[in-house]
């Protein structure tokens, strides 16, 4: 006890010395606090994202591998040569029909024991002949011109849907001028729509009407509504058809906040009109659907228990027969952007703290060593009265112990107070860092999807309106713009345990030196 | 059997060329007063420095009563059998006296069977002091802010402070004034004569010559018997 004792009282007797050690090891120790705090707290948030990143499946085009197949089955034609040209509908339309996860698929993938939950919504063109329709007055002046042509401008508008109708005679079927929406309340989460007046449909057969369609045809809530929707079997000479009834129960009306036409008024047609869309239950849209039927788009995120199960989900969906050339991905690039700040800011810190410890740590041994070498004398003293090695070694790491318990909770306490203003001003900086194009990639996401979804660049606003219908659901990828960092039990101890680690080292430092002090030798050289 | 048994004892610095010390061969006992002169340089320092233990002999043997220095731990017969008085005082120079005489007295209770008393040691330690004229204001202060005459002092109470078996004192009243020496000296007759200690003492001084039992000379590292 004495002797731990003594070593406090040494501490204040060379005061200078140890005040100089003592900023040494704060330094360390508070850089140290910083960074591990932002990175602990970055980490946390990286694999908090990660996870559910990570087990968020979408199944989308094999993009590269169908351009490639294009590519080739055009000879030397090129890419531009397809785009460019007139066909590029119909091409389109052809080959994104072969490869359409159907909707049979996407209702039974939800069923594998690997999915924890999913989002799933259903849409399908639908018609009324005795609704007004928004727009509608506009569906004449198109005519039948619209359908007349296999690879015509409207024909992809129905991608996968109606994809494979277009062997039919326009005249024996239902013209859509409505869309029919199963489970579809995205947009009331974005602020496009809001509820005007009801609720939301729950139950079966139950649905809400945009506010102009209710005005246009006087419906209120609890009035019903018949809407016919067309589904398809087989394919080529060989398909057929057949009309499903929907008696529909209005129990709400949405208010719509995007523009009245979506085209600015270049195109006006009613199916293409948002106003158009009569939203419903999944189950409403899709129980008539056959086991072999077609005509209804089914779009499925699936959540999966653990991110690691993706293989095991991929095999057992290609069990199942899903398409070669769709791919069953996890959204990572939108995971990837989301935290790349942090990530970066991350990386800052881990660099830095790096340095700081290599450096510190070098500049604490050499001090150390210093510092015995100036104590020699005094060691020297000591040994000649009979203090043994041990309890001299003793000694200066209760000193040095003592310094560094001291440092740390200055240390400890300064840094979790600076962390959060160094982490925010980091975090700017790596936010600034991120290019536009990067920003770009991620909101063009959605736009990849309504490329194949039939609609093209050129057609403006429209491949945004349908995008994610190809493409997956998106969900807004932001970069992460705020990190609130938090000194948890395992940053301190981990803080704690590297302080030990330096004292220790500046310890071992100075006790390689004691060592090798022989009393008779310092002290002969005084006399 | 003598308490202190020097046999050839030969020193060399390491890398020097000479030998500091050559065939050194003497006897100390209990209850005597030592002296041992001779000219600067001549290996009195580094005699004491073997006796007291801070290294062995590269040639030869010291005994400590029946047993070989090389052989016992020389840390306990340091701290516990031998007390030493500087010539460069050689204190804890940060701290103050009475820290000084408590750290030597912790040091030695590690080789006894009494656990260290902080208190009683102190109030040990502050009548020691006094017994060579530092009084407690004095005791009290950093050795540093202490004049040559009054380290000595301290030096002196601190090498008595463990009651050792063998006090040895290199040029111990070199900075005292002529009644603290006179004092030191009666000290240092009584621990001997009284206690039954052995005490040697280097020295130019012809007064402590006179006071000593037995006279000892040292030329060029060999001990001589002066008359
Ligand atoms: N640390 C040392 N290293 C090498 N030689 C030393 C050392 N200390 C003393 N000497 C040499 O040993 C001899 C004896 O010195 P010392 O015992 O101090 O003499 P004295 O105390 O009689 O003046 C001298 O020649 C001195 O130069
Ligand atoms: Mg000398």
């Amino acid at each position: 006890m004495f002797i731990i004792k003594n070593s406090l009282h040494n501490l204040l007797r060379n005061k200078g010395r140890n005040i100089l050690l003592a900023v040494i090891i704060f330094t360390i120790i508070a850089t140290t606090a910083v960074t591990l705090i932002i990175n602990n707290t970055a980490n946390g948030i990286i694999e908090d994202y990660k996870h559910r990143f990570g087990s968020r499946v979408n199944i989308v085009p094999d993009t590269a591998q169908i351009m490639e197949n294009l590519r080739s089955s055009f000879g030397g034609g090129g890419l531009g040569g397809i785009f460019g040209g007139g066909g590029m509908g119909g091409l389109n339309r052809v080959n994104m029909g072969n490869i359409q996860v159907t909707a049979q698929q996407s209702i039974a993938f939800a069923q594998s024991p690997y999915v924890l939950t999913y989002e799933m919504t259903a849409s399908q063109p639908a018609f009324s002949d005795t609704l007004n329709t928004v727009d509608g007055d506009a569906d004449l002046e198109l005519g039948g011109g619209m359908f007349g042509g296999r690879g015509g401008g409207m024909g992809d508008m129905f991608g996968g849907a109606m994809g494979g109708i277009t062997g039919i005679n326009p005249d024996e079927m239902d013209i859509p001028n409505l869309r029919l929406y199963g489970n579809h309340w995205e947009d009331f989460q974005n602020g496009l729509r809001d509820v005007a007046d009801g609720r939301f449909p729950i139950a079966y057969g139950e649905a809400m009407i945009s506010l102009e369609l209710a005005e246009l045809n006087d419906l209120m809530i609890g009035d019903t509504i018949r809407i016919y929707s067309t589904l398809t079997e087989g394919s080529g000479e060989d398909i057929t058809s057949r009309r499903v009834v929907h008696d529909l129960t209005v129990v709400g009306i949405y208010f719509d906040m995007t523009p009245e036409n979506a085209t600015g008024g270049f195109i006006r047609a009613s199916f293409l009109n948002r106003r158009n869309e009569v939203l419903t239950t999944l189950d409403t849209v899709i129980s008539p659907l056959g086991a072999n039927e077609s005509g209804i788009t089914v779009n499925a995120v699936y959540y999966l228990h653990e991110p690691d199960m993706l293989p095991l989900f991929e095999a057992e969906l290609r069990n199942q027969g899903l398409d070669p050339l769709l791919l069953v991905t996890t959204n990572e690039a939108e995971y990837l952007a989301i935290v790349e700040p942090v990530v970066g800011l991350r990386n800052v810190t881990s660099t830095f703290m790096i340095i700081v410890l290599v450096l510190g740590g070098i500049v604490l041994v050499v001090l150390a060593s210093i510092s015995v070498r100036e104590r020699k004398y005094e060691i020297g003293v000591l040994r000649a009265m009979g203090m043994k090695k041990k309890k001299l070694v003793l000694g200066l790491l209760s000193e040095m112990l003592a310094l560094t318990v001291i440092c740390l909770v200055l240390g400890l306490t300064v840094g979790s107070l600076v962390a959060q203003p160094i982490s925010d001003t980091l975090l700017a900086v790596q936010i600034e860092n991120i290019t536009p194009e990067e920003v770009a990639e991620i909101g063009g996401m959605g736009g990849l999807g309504g490329l194949f979804g039939g609609m093209g660049g050129a057609r403006g606003g429209m491949g945004g309106m349908f995008g994610g219908m190809a493409g997956g659901n998106t969900i807004e990828a932001e970069p992460l713009s705020e990190l609130n960092v938090s000194l948890g039990l395992m940053t301190i101890l981990e803080i704690i345990g590297i302080s030990l680690l330096l004292a220790s080292l500046a310890g071992v430092a100075s006790v390689a030196r004691i060592t090798k002090y022989e009393p008779m030798k310092i002290l002969m050289e005084r006399n | 059997m003598s308490l202190l048994t020097l046999k050839n004892v030969s020193y060399r610095y390491e890398g020097a060329s000479q030998n500091a010390l050559t065939d050194v061969t003497a006897e100390f006992q209990n209850g005597k007063v030592y002296a041992i002169a001779g000219k600067s340089g001549s290996g009195k320092s580094t005699l004491l420095s073997l006796i007291a233990g801070l290294d062995t002999c590269t040639k030869g043997a010291i005994w400590y009563r029946d047993k070989d220095l090389k052989e016992i731990d020389r840390d306990v017969y340091r701290s516990n059998h031998i007390g030493v008085i500087f010539q460069a005082y050689n204190l804890l120079t940060n701290a103050c006296a009475v820290e000084n005489m408590l750290i030597s007295m912790y040091i030695s209770s590690s080789g006894k069977k009494a656990a260290f008393d902080g208190k009683k040691s102190m109030e040990q330690a502050f009548t020691l002091l006094e017994n060579v004229g530092i009084d407690r204001e004095k005791a009290t202060r950093k050795v540093l802010k202490l004049s040559g005459g009054e380290q000595q002092r301290v030096g002196i109470a601190r090498a008595l402070a463990h009651n050792p078996d063998i006090l040895i004192a290199d040029e111990p009243t070199g900075n005292l004034d002529n009644d603290t020496e006179n004092d030191v000296l009666d000290m240092f007759t009584s621990f001997a004569r009284n206690d039954g200690k052995c005490v040697i003492i280097v020295t130019h001084s012809k007064k402590v010559a006179s006071i000593a039992d037995i006279t000892l000379g040292m030329k060029d590292g060999t001990l001589t018997l002066a008359s």
